[in-house]
């Protein structure tokens, strides 16, 4: 009798310990979450967001303020996720926060908001309407020549029908020349025999490319299941720059490099886009704000702003 | 007789052999991490690596650069470290020690049994599911009281690492409590304590020792995790400033840029493994200053004490309910993270999910992952459990006792069990990886896990073998048995049941671990794995691949409940192995001790 009062008392105090904590009420602060510094995702958002000098996100973490930059420059106490389900479960377990992930990655869970006025879809991406987006990127290296089953792999990804799987992942699919900075997607025909020379080709780089090189992989080897095994692909992936990365040190021209932001233009990487993607600016359900502008996006990473009162 | 001699030397230079060869894994691991890390600390200088708080990395720095264009100071993450630690030990220390007075002193057997076999689970539970665990349910509690709207931060991450390290404190403390006999409690109750001035004045004082070392140890747990302190700490390279500030740790340090660091950052990250290192080997130091000192002072002054100080009681009274209090909040703390997972994973547990393979462009299933983590587990125990068997029959059965060497070997591979597994990590990513063909292999994977069960598996063996009575060897001898005859036939099979045991936890670990395959096996979701050569995804890690880009969340909150009935199992196994064999050992000793006694009896009669 002793102990079960004693249960039901301690039960009552520990849950009295959990309640004192629900009890106090919600605030209007922002929680700036962002991605960590290898992020393609990041980069993106970071190089499209900018004030009204026109002074971007990026330029403020690598050179306006370095000396009290935190890690590449948001404001103090913004957090860092090191995938887009972290972050994304952040926003969406957090009334006040704000994040960015890949447009194809956002569920009901969280709320997508309209940039300076546009909604992030396939039509605003295509015209260039919405303006926090990026291209996904293939890269190989530009001083090894590639071996002939990563030239045919390649061949395939440049290709029409690789189009095709795009659109079936539900990405911005890049036909023109100009916008995949080649000559446009090609006609991909499966070779008749095996080529010569090791099969393996490693696939390293960003993470948001995943599903969609899943899917290209799979529709590859369905294309040349008579020489192809799924095993001769090996594929691991740690962030856009680790895809540069990989290419970079790649010396038997095996190493398909994927980066879901676009390459500078003095790249030292072969390269070209095969799909666009939006970055949607998140936030919880909860929230009422349904628009924001890219200077305000600027405020907050910068600290500027840390009420959604003054967002209006 | 030359024969059997020739058979003596052989055996003994084989177990000499698999010493020699642990130790300079052992060793290799810290010298190249060392030496690694050297050229960065000299063009970072140490002082303004260590006591610099920017870390502002530039990926193009190399040795040659001048100057460098990032900066490289982890004072923040040092602090970071701290910080969270001391929040860990506070919470989990509190926690742990009063659940482990309310289970060795408070409870009935059954609610012991049961308890302890739960709390045993929750060592099981991979750190990315309290990850999950703490960001869905925890930060969302603490964001209402939280000034800056959300939950994250300092303290979230304290109480995590705190419910994280609570199975090392409560076990260790409360085999220490268990250790102290009888006689003193029952000295006390009969000098007229009550029951709980009898524990918390007399039994206690007396574990003192064993209670500080399982703190210590869980010291060394909470400052070398890595994949949920990532999920919940904020990450930003700055001094955490108050409870709900964002922070980062050394370890997240390591995990977060190793994928793709530039020379001088990877120098930096290395050596930031290298302070890890550091702060491993002071906690490993205290620990032995704690056992040895404990052993020196055992017994005498401190027992007068509770009893002599009536107007204490209410202290011990108090210390009841406190108890009581930290019972039942880690019950309930465990009843939500596991219900958490049961409630989010179970209901998409399918056949297709478990038991078909998977395609490139298909949809997610975990047959793949099955059979990694299964190839994983026989490379790591195949090349972990000889080794540190024979090297543990090495060090307890050829070598002197009490001799320097053996200490000196003895207390590295202490320092190495503590090491994070994100060191490992980092050190099979620049060796392994790179000998089998440079790309992330089973293999690789497997070699890294093997090195960080090593140390695990040598300890445990030892202990069992040291549990192995001396009489035992000294009758084999008597009995003209050779020495290779009496370790093989008398010494192992009474030892059996503590190394199956060890064997057991190992591949428990292999199982929950993350952060060190993610860079060495693979790290997304893969088709079945070509051999040991080819690269996979073990459970663990299809998990947090499968959550990765929060389109897979569903199946990830199965894999989770997977793994833990996985690890429930495992600990089942551990404990019904460790329970069969030891009474069947136990047996024998009392069927010994029967006849003795009936011998006795008889010559009485």
């Amino acid at each position: 009798m002793k102990k079960i009062l004693m249960a039901i008392l301690s039960l009552a105090l520990a849950c009295g310990i959990g309640v004192a904590a629900v009890g106090c009420g919600g605030s209007d602060a922002i929680v700036v979450c962002g991605r960590e510094a290898s992020s393609g995702t990041r980069e993106a958002f970071d190089k499209v967001a900018a004030n009204a000098a026109g002074d971007t996100l990026d330029d403020y973490s690598s050179e306006q303020n370095p000396d009290e930059a935190a890690e590449a420059g948001y404001v103090s106490g913004a957090q860092y996720f090191s995938s887009t389900g972290t972050l994304a479960t952040k926003v969406a377990q957090t009334e006040g926060a704000i994040g960015y992930i890949s447009l194809s990655s956002v569920d009901e869970s969280v709320k997508a908001l309209s940039v300076e006025g546009v909604a992030p879809s396939e039509a605003t991406v295509l015209d260039g309407t919405y303006k926090i987006q990026r291209p996904f990127v293939f890269m190989w290296n530009k001083t090894v020549a590639l071996t002939p089953v990563a030239q045919d792999f390649l061949n395939f990804l440049k290709s029409k029908t690789a189009q095709d799987v795009v659109k079936e992942e539900g990405g911005v699919s890049l036909t023109e020349g100009e916008a995949r900075n080649d000559e446009g997607a090609i006609d991909y025909t499966a070779p008749t025999a095996a080529p010569a020379g090791d099969k393996k080709i490693v696939v390293r780089g960003s993470t948001s490319m995943n599903d969609l090189m899943d899917a290209l992989i799979g529709k590859y080897c369905e294309l040349n299941s008579s020489w192809v095994k799924e095993s001769d692909f090996d594929m691991s992936l740690q962030g856009s720059s680790t895809g540069r990365e990989a290419v970079d040190k790649d010396t038997t021209g095996n190493v398909i490099g994927m980066a879901s932001s676009a390459e500078a233009e003095d790249t030292p990487r072969n390269y070209f886009n095969v799909a666009l993607d939006a970055v949607a600016v998140v936030v919880n359900p909860a929230n009422e704000i349904s628009n924001i502008t890219l200077a305000q996006l600027y405020d907050i990473y910068t600290g500027a702003i840390t009420k959604w009162s003054e967002i209006k | 007789m030359n024969r059997v001699k020739a058979k003596e030397y052989a055996s003994k230079a084989l177990f000499a052999a698999a010493a020699i060869v642990c130790i300079v894994a052992v060793v290799a691991i810290f010298v190249f991490i060392v030496i690694r890390s050297i050229p960065a600390l000299s063009k970072i200088g140490f002082f303004n690596f260590v006591f610099g708080d920017v870390w502002n990395p530039d990926r193009y720095d190399e040795y040659v650069t001048d100057p460098l264009a990032g900066r490289y100071g982890i004072l923040t993450m040092i602090v970071g470290s701290i910080f969270s630690t001391v929040g860990a030990l506070i919470i989990g220390g509190i926690l742990g020690f009063f659940t482990a007075v309310f289970l060795a002193r408070f409870c009935g057997p059954r609610v012991k049994r049961v308890f302890g076999a739960v709390i045993n689970l929750l060592a099981g539970i991979p750190s990315v599911i309290y990850g999950f665990f703490g960001m869905a349910v925890i930060i969302p509690l603490f964001a209402n009281i939280s000034p800056t709207g959300d939950g994250a931060g300092l303290l979230v991450t304290s109480l995590v690492l705190g419910i994280m390290i609570l199975p090392t404190v409560v076990a260790l403390t409360k085999n220490g409590l268990e250790a102290v006999p009888q006689e003193l409690y029952e000295g006390a109750r009969a000098l007229g304590a009550t029951h709980e001035q009898a524990v918390f004045k007399t039994v206690v004082p007396a574990a003192k020792s064993s209670i500080v070392a399982a703190l210590i140890l869980g010291v060394g747990r909470a400052i070398g995790e890595t994949m949920a302190v990532i999920m919940i700490a904020g990450n930003s390279p700055e001094i955490p400033g108050g409870l709900f500030g964002s922070f980062r740790t050394m370890t997240a340090n390591i995990v977060l840029e190793m994928g793709y660091a530039g020379e001088v950052q990877m120098g930096a990250l290395l050596a930031t493994g290298v302070i890890l290192l550091v702060f491993i080997a002071i906690i490993n130091l205290l620990f032995g200053l704690v056992i040895s000192g404990g052993k020196k002072n055992k017994g005498g002054k401190k027992l007068s004490l509770g009893v002599t100080m009536p107007k204490w009681l209410n202290f011990s009274a108090i210390g009841k309910v406190v108890s009581w209090v930290c019972a039942v909040f880690v019950a309930v703390f465990l009843v939500l993270i596991i219900g958490y997972i049961v409630i989010r994973g179970l209901p998409h547990i399918t056949g297709d999910l478990l038991f078909k393979n998977y395609h490139y462009g298909g949809e997610p299933a975990l047959l793949p992952a099955i059979v990694s983590t299964l190839l994983l587990i026989v490379v790591s125990i195949v090349i972990a459990v000889p080794l540190g068997i024979a090297t543990a029959i090495f060090l307890n059965e050829y070598t002197k006792k009490g001799s320097k060497f053996v200490r000196i070997i003895r207390s590295s591979i202490d320092v190495l069990s503590g090491i994070p597994s994100i060191v490992y990590g980092l050190f099979g990513m620049l060796t392994f990886v790179v000998w089998f063909g440079g790309s992330s292999s089973i293999l690789a994977g497997g070699f890294t896990i093997s090195i960080m069960l090593l140390p695990t598996v040598i300890r445990s063996t030892e202990e069992s073998l040291k549990a192995v009575p001396d009489s035992f060897r000294e009758g084999s001898f008597a009995l003209g048995a050779g020495k290779v005859r009496t370790i093989f036939k008398i010494v192992l099979p009474s030892a059996l049941p503590g190394i199956l045991s060890a064997v057991i936890l190992a591949i428990g670990r292999v199982v929950s671990e993350t952060a060190p395959l993610m860079y060495t096996m693979g790290s997304v979701l893969q088709p079945m794995p070509d051999g040991f050569l080819g690269s996979g995804a073990t459970l663990a890690v299809a998990l947090y691949a499968l959550a990765g880009e929060y389109k897979y969340m569903d199946e990830a909150y199965a894999t989770a409940c997977v793994l833990m009935v996985l690890v429930l199992i495992l600990n089942f196994f551990a404990g019904f192995i460790g329970k069969r064999l030891g009474k069947k050992f136990q047996g024998e000793n009392n069927a010994v001790r029967k006849t003795k006694k009936q011998s006795k009896q008889s010559s009485e009669d």
